[in-house]
């Protein structure tokens, strides 16, 4: 038996040296890929905290967008459903589960089918954007419950309300709803990445850096972390003057009630800085909700779309009609004609043309708007009456490299550098391309295409004396505390034309809204001078147009530009009258200018 | 008078055996280090209370050691009185566990019987001690017909009653449960046939694991592919096989504990990391302070550790082997055999399960891992094999005698 007893032990010995010899090999084959493995697997858990972006104000700190605080519910089932007594399983579900249900009112069986479904998951975004009310409710409950479980010493382990947490997230609200949305643009739920306007185009000065939490054990067991927090993005201050926005998209309200059109469009500028002080088209969405289409299709058709109808649906809605699109300009652009003409000196201001109601050129005959004739008149008499034939002669003294130079020395065919996404360039002819009926034709802005801000940028400079300045939206960014980051000085690109120039075209202008084609865009007290425009739209036969008003007072030392384009207006026939456009132009700048403080300045008559 | 009582003292405590007793404590107080090392992180992030896992042991232990000391003064031949009753109890206690509503089912297996609403224990360890007072105790009555078949036979027949109860539900503990009567039986018996069928039938076992375990997995797999054909075993008995031979087969998966206590031991190396200074601790390996604390305290304590820990084990089983072998009746001498099977039986085990050799079944590490009822059972016996160690005569159980027994 000690025999027999011994054997055994010594077996057992054998089996556990064996063992022992296992383990070594096992450490030495193995030990340097598997504590690769092990430190890869560990990777300290790092969990990012969620940045604060920038607002966006007016020139004068109006707050439109700001990034509110907000709190994920975040479930950890595998703490909820945590047993340390196999007798008392999962200790903590009903008490937390009881929590929620009383506190935010959530479904006990959807809580319940989370935890059942993921029980071993550590993290469950449950409910988004809570309020910090909603979150202290929470913890208030929580605590007071666990406090009242802990009194009870009785028992080692009591239930408690555990496993939920609150994650902190941040919400873009706009406070004025739809206000400058087509400026502003929208950023989505995570506030991280902005679309369209502003938000777009400065989505990196308005973003911060997220903070970082460093989760370690301490050696002495301790689970511990290390905070470096989330540093808020810049404030983007924009030229956009909160007053004049409203009057404008409140003004365009009032046309869209009275007519029919495709697109609207205006631009309110400062043409000695190139800010721009307003910026609306008729496209109205909220970008607290972007994705709420109702008032432009029902939710059935909505629902129905495809993909790609959808996309274009946002498309239409989001865009910024002043930016992204281009077209013919129509007679506004006779300024820039006359302008290049008085320039190359190829006519002088008393040069006087004869209207016959059309030019032929190259064999075909193309018609003044007044089909019977202006008859004569000087080139100030050309503008007022918007004359195409004269123009046409302008054109025929110029050539088409140097309409195509001075196009391009206004900024036309190429973008304005606008700090807005998605700028079109519009199109020119070409030096190849461009026959003798594409130059008589552009002296009138038809035959080419440009943007609202292109064209609203090439009158500046004519109104402050021949400095073409990069249009621009934005003024200043400042940093979490108030400093200022950077200021947008007024950028001067290059000079267009001579101050003789620009005085006689603004004289012209003042006359056509005197006693010329403008008539309409008078405002009692202010000198205002303008110039219409009226484009066909291609083609031809459809009779569309484009039709515009370009009005700046006061008229010999203009500080504010009121640009109002509609496109494919309502119209009888086969004509159309800008009239609709002057009066928009009009009703808008009537209201800035007592805003603006623009001194009156003409004898009342 | 002093003289006389001093005597009495001795004569009173003469075998008992300190440097036994001292090397348990020294393993619950290594255990204690061990749980709390491995557990903290666990009990801190689930339960906020770093402490829990060690507290409960610290307490466990301070009411088994009082179990084991006064077992230990009870004269050994008393613990006949237990046999029947032991027995009864571990069968009504397994019966209760699988077929009522007593039974607590965890992870969708029955191991925990509920005794009161906040205590419950592990069945399966009071049979283990049963059955040891059992055979011990009918292997002491027949030990002159254990050369023959039908008193083996009966006390295997009386083991594995409770034994199948347990084995439906945790396949390790009754594998624990049937090698320990048999391992008995096998040292009392003259047979030497049967010794040399059983060694051949442990070596061919040996074998056979050893070739399904070295096997490239996709020979393994190709094999088990032709069984599945056949029905015989189903694909998710056929996966088990793969994944034993190679954890990584299913490292997220079911091969994850395993994989996950590797990594542990072989990133150990010869010194380990230090006390306290396991990362696989810190939620990678599942039950780390009780089925897997040997893979902690291989990370931790390396490969010197873990050869120390089973000197302590072995030095444990040889003061065991001492007792039985200076005992005067056959009862005693049985007793400790059948406590020294048991826990060579648990070490192994758990060393082998750890370190990938065996298939994966939960068994925890006598006296170091976390566990209750197992650890108060464990004292229990430790108690049992002090007493048989006090070296009295007047302790000894007649043989085959029906007198006072």
């Amino acid at each position: 038996m000690r025999r027999k007893l011994a054997f055994t032990f010594i077996m057992v010995a054998a089996v556990l040296f064996a063992l022992a010899v296992y383990l070594l090999v096992l450490m030495r084959n193995n030990g340097k890929e598997y504590q690769q493995r092990i430190l890869s697997q560990q990777g300290y858990d790092t969990s990012l905290l969620a940045f604060r972006r920038g607002n966006i104000t007016d020139r004068n700190g109006t707050v439109l967008a700001y990034s509110e605080e907000v709190y994920n519910l975040i479930l950890d089932p595998s703490v909820i459903l945590y047993t340390s007594n196999p007798q008392k399983p999962e200790p903590n579900r009903e008490a937390t589960v009881d929590a929620l249900v009383q506190v935010f009112g959530y479904s006990r069986d959807e809580i319940n089918a989370i935890l059942d479904e993921k029980p071993d998951a550590p993290y469950v975004r449950f409910a988004r954007q809570l309020s910090a009310e909603d979150r202290d409710r929470f913890l208030q409950y929580q605590t007071e419950y666990n406090t009242a479980k802990d009194k009870n010493k009785k028992k080692l382990h009591q239930d408690k309300v555990t496993g939920v947490w609150f994650e902190t997230e941040y919400k873009r609200m706009y406070p004025y709803d739809t206000l400058a949305c087509t400026v502003l643009g929208f950023s989505g739920a995570e506030s991280a990445e902005g679309h369209w306007g502003i938000e777009e185009y400065y989505n990196s000065s308005l973003s911060g850096i997220p903070g970082k939490v460093y989760s370690y054990i301490s050696p002495e067991g301790d689970y511990e972390s290390v905070t470096e927090a989330a540093v808020g993005g810049y404030t983007v201050v924009s030229t956009i003057d909160y007053n004049v926005q409203k009057i404008v998209e409140e003004e365009i309200a009032n046309y869209k009630q009275k007519h029919e059109y495709k697109n609207i469009g205006v631009i309110v500028m400062d043409p000695t800085s190139g800010e721009i002080l307003g910026m609306a088209t008729d496209k109205v969405y909220d970008p607290n909700d972007p994705m709420d289409f109702s008032a432009v299709v029902s939710d059935e058709e909505l629902n129905a779309m495809t993909d790609d109808e959808r996309s274009a649906l946002q498309n239409s809605v989001w865009r910024n009609f002043a930016v992204n699109d281009a077209f013919s300009p129509g007679s506004v652009s006779k300024e820039l004609t006359v302008a290049m003409a008085l320039e190359e000196n190829v006519i002088e201001p008393d040069t006087t043309f004869y209207c016959d109601g059309s030019e032929t050129v190259q064999g075909q005959t193309i018609h003044c708007h007044k089909l019977e004739g202006h008859g004569a008149m000087d080139v100030t008499g050309a503008l007022m009456q918007s004359c195409n034939d004269a123009l046409m002669n302008i054109a025929s003294r110029l050539n088409a490299p140097t309409m195509l130079k001075w196009q391009r020395l206004f900024g036309l065919g190429s973008r304005t550098g606008i700090d807005l996404p998605g700028e079109a360039t519009g199109i020119l002819f070409t030096e190849e391309n461009m026959s003798l009926i594409d130059l008589a034709t552009c002296s009138f802005g038809q035959g080419y295409s440009s943007t609202m801000v292109q064209m609203a940028s090439a009158y500046c400079s004519i109104l402050n004396g021949g400095y073409y300045y990069t249009p621009h939206i934005v003024r200043q960014l400042l940093d979490e505390n108030g400093n200022t980051v950077k200021t947008v000085e007024p950028e001067l690109v290059r000079t267009t034309i001579s101050e003789s120039t620009c005085e006689f075209l603004k004289q012209a202008a003042y006359e056509t809204v005197q006693s010329g084609g403008g008539t309409r865009a008078k405002i009692k007290g202010y000198t205002v001078g303008g110039k219409t425009g009226t484009a066909q739209k291609y083609p031809i036969e459809e009779h569309n147009y484009v039709i515009s008003f370009m009005g700046f007072t006061p008229a010999f030392n203009p500080k504010l530009l009121v640009y109002a384009v509609i496109d494919e207006p309502e119209h009888e026939d086969t004509t159309v009258s800008s009239s609709s456009a002057v009066e928009l132009e009009r009703d808008i700048m009537k209201r800035i200018i007592p805003y603006l403080g623009i001194p009156a300045d003409a004898a009342t008559n | 008078m002093r003289k006389r009582r001093s005597e009495k003292g001795i004569r009173w405590l003469s075998g008992y055996d300190f440097s036994l007793l001292f090397v348990v404590l020294f393993l619950c107080v290594f255990g204690l280090i061990m749980i709390y090392s491995a557990s903290y992180y666990t009990a801190e992030t689930k339960l906020h209370n770093g402490m829990y896992y060690f507290r409960h042991q610290l307490m466990l232990y301070g009411v088994g050691l009082a179990v084991a000391i006064i077992a230990s003064l009870i004269p050994h031949r008393l613990f006949v009185w237990l046999v029947w009753p032991g027995y009864a109890a571990a069968v009504i206690c397994m019966i209760l566990t699988d077929f009522t509503k007593l039974g607590i089912n965890t992870n969708g297996q029955t191991r925990w019987m509920r005794v009161t609403s906040t205590i419950s224990f592990q069945p399966a360890e009071l049979v283990k001690v049963a059955i040891i007072l059992l055979t011990a105790f009918l292997i002491h009555r027949h030990t002159k017909e254990m050369n023959g078949h039908r008193w083996p036979l009966i006390i295997l027949g009386l083991c594995a009653v409770p034994g199948l109860l347990v084995l439906k539900n945790n396949l390790s503990s009754g594998i624990i449960i049937m090698a320990i009567p048999v391992a008995m039986i096998m040292l009392v018996s003259n047979k030497k046939e049967r010794r040399i069928a059983f060694w051949a039938l442990f070596a061919l076992g040996l074998a056979a694991m050893i070739v399904i375990k070295t096997m490239p997995l996709d020979t393994l797999i190709g094999i088990g592919e032709r069984i599945e054909a056949t029905g015989i075993l189903k694909a998710y008995q056929l996966r088990r096989l793969y994944i034993w031979n190679t954890p990584m087969y299913d490292a997220r998966g079911d091969g994850y504990q395993v994989v996950q206590g590797l990594y542990a031991i072989g990133s150990g190396g010869v010194f380990g990391k230090g006390l306290g200074a396991s990362l696989q601790k810190l939620g990678f390996v599942p039950e780390s302070a009780n089925d897997m604390i040997f893979a902690i305290l291989c990370e931790e304590l390396g490969l010197f550790g873990a050869v120390s820990l089973i000197i302590l084990y072995l030095f444990l089983l040889y003061r065991m082997m001492m007792i039985a072998n200076r005992s005067r009746d056959v009862f005693g001498t049985m007793l400790v055999i059948g406590v020294m099977g048991h826990i060579a039986l648990q070490v192994i085990l758990h060393i082998g399960v750890v370190s990938g050799i065996l298939p994966n079944t939960g068994v925890t590490l006598p006296f170091v891992s976390y566990g209750g009822t197992a650890s108060l059972f464990y004292m229990g016996e430790i108690g049992i094999v002090l007493s048989v160690g006090r070296d009295n005569p007047e302790m000894v159980l007649p043989e085959e005698k029906d007198g006072k027994a």
